[in-house]
């Protein structure tokens, strides 16, 4: 491993000259530049806020600001991995609609996509791997049923969306619980930093949704329903927010009923709005954690973005 | 270095007490039994199915289970039960297992005998529910009816391994059902895939949990079976499953007010018994770790050695790898994990533990690929996740013999 390609790990790399004009250009995402890309969406009172230059932010990596180039994500190719708590009561019409809803969702990328389904219960595995979007998916193998390994398929994911040079969009729809998993919660917040995937977590009750959850209860484990009807046991919400955050994406709890491609389709377009902005890091040190900050010169916006990328050592 | 598979029958071998007495093949790496509970719903010899017309409330007493003992003792093999049938069959064997039992001449009574304590176990093999297995709930109590039938009997000799086998199975069992316990103090309404069951209200007080019933069985295993060195674990996990999260690091496992000197002291204890004092080692590090003790933990680990066992020597080498990440160093974490991988290709705690180890010391390729190769191949047996039911390994060669013994 070549410390030029170390440097690569954690971020998405761009063209070093398109980070050095300054100029607003899609960026070429090439595995052998040395820049950083950083994903930023950036939003005025929960609306989206487009149309922005270089000229309205300020990023600063470990505390000493960079000239950065900014393009929309929106004519940038990406990869889509969505991960799939299927642990529950999956089988008949919710199976069914769960096949027709990823392939909708597939129908909603644009060219030059690719996407990826990787399901989860008592383990992990590639329903199918990166593929060029639009095409009819190979959703057979979907089946459901069994307990869940949810940070194994989170862990998973941050290492396949390591080392990547296109920005990874990755769905994770699921409630949040994990019952059988080695690694823990900390655990998958502190790979974070290795991995350039921005992770968007859809949080089912899993109590009012209706393609859950009914054979959880022959778990290795048991499930225990409380009093009022929800686990007794909750997600652990501070460290998958902490997971979202640190790589720039959103926790969304999803509303009972509403459809999983509506809620696709929402993140998507979230997604989509948002900008790269790419710079060749200047006056740092390459090595180790670089804490990365962007702020918007319009105090009304808030911007999500990841908080940092290790650069190798 | 062999795998796993590989190495299933020579680690056997080399047991030369407790279960060696009883498991001449050994454990059986396999699906970890869930051939067998996929059997037991789909292609069963037997199935029990509800006798009661469509729509009227089950039968409180299941019907010709006399017949269905002759059926199973002329050639056993898994039964169907449906979870709603286990009060009835329950009733059912109290009315005729005795007669039965008799009915073939004094010769033939403890035979017959641990047929119906196996029969038994047939039909709690598909009912996991950890629900089903608490006080006074179906599996629980018809494990406790078929436990009360072999205390009939006088002592076994060593030379009759049946019972021995039985209580290998049923503690397997009973584990397996019961990698959590309930929320102390707190007041549940219980539900299970069949249907509600009434909240007496003593759920959440003493004396409910899945380990306290297997507290209660450890103990007749104990008096009938009193050498079984796999006790002392059993009697660990016992304590440790009392902290065990029912999900995943739902409560953080210092504020729990966990009995950690109660799982340490039983641990420790088990420490004295040669056969499994490396697996003792492996669980008292593992509760360390757990606690956030790394250095305590890597210090049990190196006293484990190097386990014969390839469960145990798995679980070794991916509890190391964790603590040794823990401690900054990374390269003595990646050559543990993949010892473990070496033992159980492809499992995916550990190969995701490599990868993610290989990622943060920026081998994000080789992590990647080796994770990608693993998401494309169909899920290889784990040993991690039986490792709240360490003795799940040996019910499918303990059930196997069982039926053996108990036929005709």
């Amino acid at each position: 491993m070549t410390r030029r390609r170390a440097w690569c790990l954690a971020v998405i790399l761009v063209s070093a000259a398109t980070a050095a004009s300054g100029q607003q250009a899609v960026p070429t995402f090439r595995a052998t530049a040395e820049g950083v890309a950083v994903l930023v969406v950036v939003h005025d009172k929960a609306q989206p806020v487009t149309g922005l230059t270089e000229a309205d932010f300020e990023l600063t990596d470990n505390g000493v600001r960079q000239a950065v180039a900014t393009a929309s994500l929106a004519a940038v190719p990406l990869d889509v991995t969505i991960l799939l708590d299927t642990s529950g009561s999956v089988e008949g019409p919710a199976l069914v609609q769960f096949k027709t809803d990823v392939q909708a969702m597939n129908d909603l990328l644009a060219t030059g996509d690719r996407i990826r389904l990787i399901c989860f219960s008592d383990a992990v595995s590639d329903v199918f791997g990166l593929q060029p979007a639009g095409a009819k998916l190979p959703l057979d193998a979907i089946t459901g049923g069994g307990v869940t390994q949810l940070y194994t398929a989170l862990a998973s994911a941050l290492v396949m969306t390591s080392g990547i040079d296109r920005p990874q969009l990755v769905l994770a729809f699921t409630d949040g619980r994990d019952s059988e998993s080695y690694a823990d919660a900390d655990r998958i917040v502190s790979l974070t930093p290795f991995s350039a995937g921005s992770f968007y977590l859809v949080l089912s009750d899993s109590t009012s949704s209706s393609e859950m959850r009914a054979s959880d209860l022959k778990s290795t484990r048991g499930v225990i329903y409380s009093a009022h009807g929800s686990f007794a046991g909750g997600p652990n919400r501070s460290a998958l927010r902490a997971l979202v955050q640190r790589t720039g994406g959103t926790l969304y709890e999803r509303p009972a009923g509403e459809a999983l491609l509506t809620i696709f389709q929402k993140l998507l377009a979230d997604f989509r709005t948002g900008y790269v902005l790419t710079y060749i890091p200047a006056g740092v040190s390459r090595d180790g954690w670089h804490e990365v900050r962007v702020q918007s010169k319009n105090p009304a916006y808030t911007i999500r973005a990841r908080d940092g990328y290790d650069g190798g050592r | 270095m062999s795998t796993l598979a590989d190495r299933i029958g020579r680690g056997a071998a080399r047991r030369q007490t407790g279960l060696a007495a009883v498991l001449a093949v050994g454990v059986a790496l396999g699906s970890l039994g869930a051939d067998l509970v996929r059997g037991a719903s789909l292609d069963s010899s037997i199935r029990l199915d509800s006798q009661s017309p469509p729509g009227a409330p089950p039968s409180r007493v299941f019907p010709n289970l006399d017949k269905v003992l002759d059926a199973y003792e002329a050639h056993p093999g898994s039964v169907a039960a449906p979870a709603a049938q286990l009060r009835a069959i329950l009733e059912g064997l109290k009315l005729v297992a005795p007669g039965w039992i008799g009915a073939a001449g004094e010769a033939a009574v403890p035979r017959r005998r641990l047929a119906v304590a196996t029969f038994v176990v047939e039909v709690l093999l598909g009912q996991s529910d950890s629900v089903l297995w608490r006080k006074n709930q179906p599996a629980q109590a018809l494990l406790e009816w078929a436990c009360s039938l072999l205390r009939k009997e006088p002592l076994p000799p060593p030379s009759d391994v049946g019972e021995h086998l039985w209580f290998i199975a049923t503690i397997a069992l009973m584990e397996r059902s019961g990698g959590s316990s309930a929320s102390p103090g707190s007041s549940q309404s219980i539900s299970t895939a069949s249907g509600a069951v009434p909240d007496t209200g003593a759920y959440g007080a003493a004396d409910t949990t899945v380990s306290q019933m297997l507290q209660y069985h450890l103990e007749d295993a104990e008096s009938r079976v009193p050498d079984e060195p796999r006790w002392a674990i059993v009697q660990g996990l016992v304590e440790e499953l009392r902290s065990w999260p029912e999900w995943r690091d739902e409560v953080a496992l210092s504020a729990q007010p966990i009995p950690a000197a109660a799982t340490m002291v039983a641990y420790e204890q088990a420490l004295g018994r040669p056969e499994v004092r490396q697996e003792a080692l492996v669980r008292l590090g593992e509760f360390e770790l757990r606690l956030g003790l790394t250095a305590k933990a890597l210090d049990y680990f190196n006293q484990a050695g190097a386990p014969t066992d390839p469960y145990v020597l798995y679980w070794l080498k991916l509890f190391e790898g964790d603590a040794l990440e823990r401690s900054n160093r990374p390269t003595e974490a990646i050559a543990a994990y993949r010892v473990a991988l070496q033992m159980a290709p492809f499992a995916q705690t550990a190969t995701v533990a490599l990868g993610s180890a290989l990622m943060t010391q920026h081998r994000a390729e080789e992590g990647a690929t080796l994770v990608g190769d693993m998401l494309r191949m169909p899920a290889r047996p784990d040993p991690w996740t039986s490792y709240t039911f360490p003795d799940w390994r040996y019910f499918p060669d303990a059930l196997a013999k069982l039926r053996k013994a108990v036929a005709k």
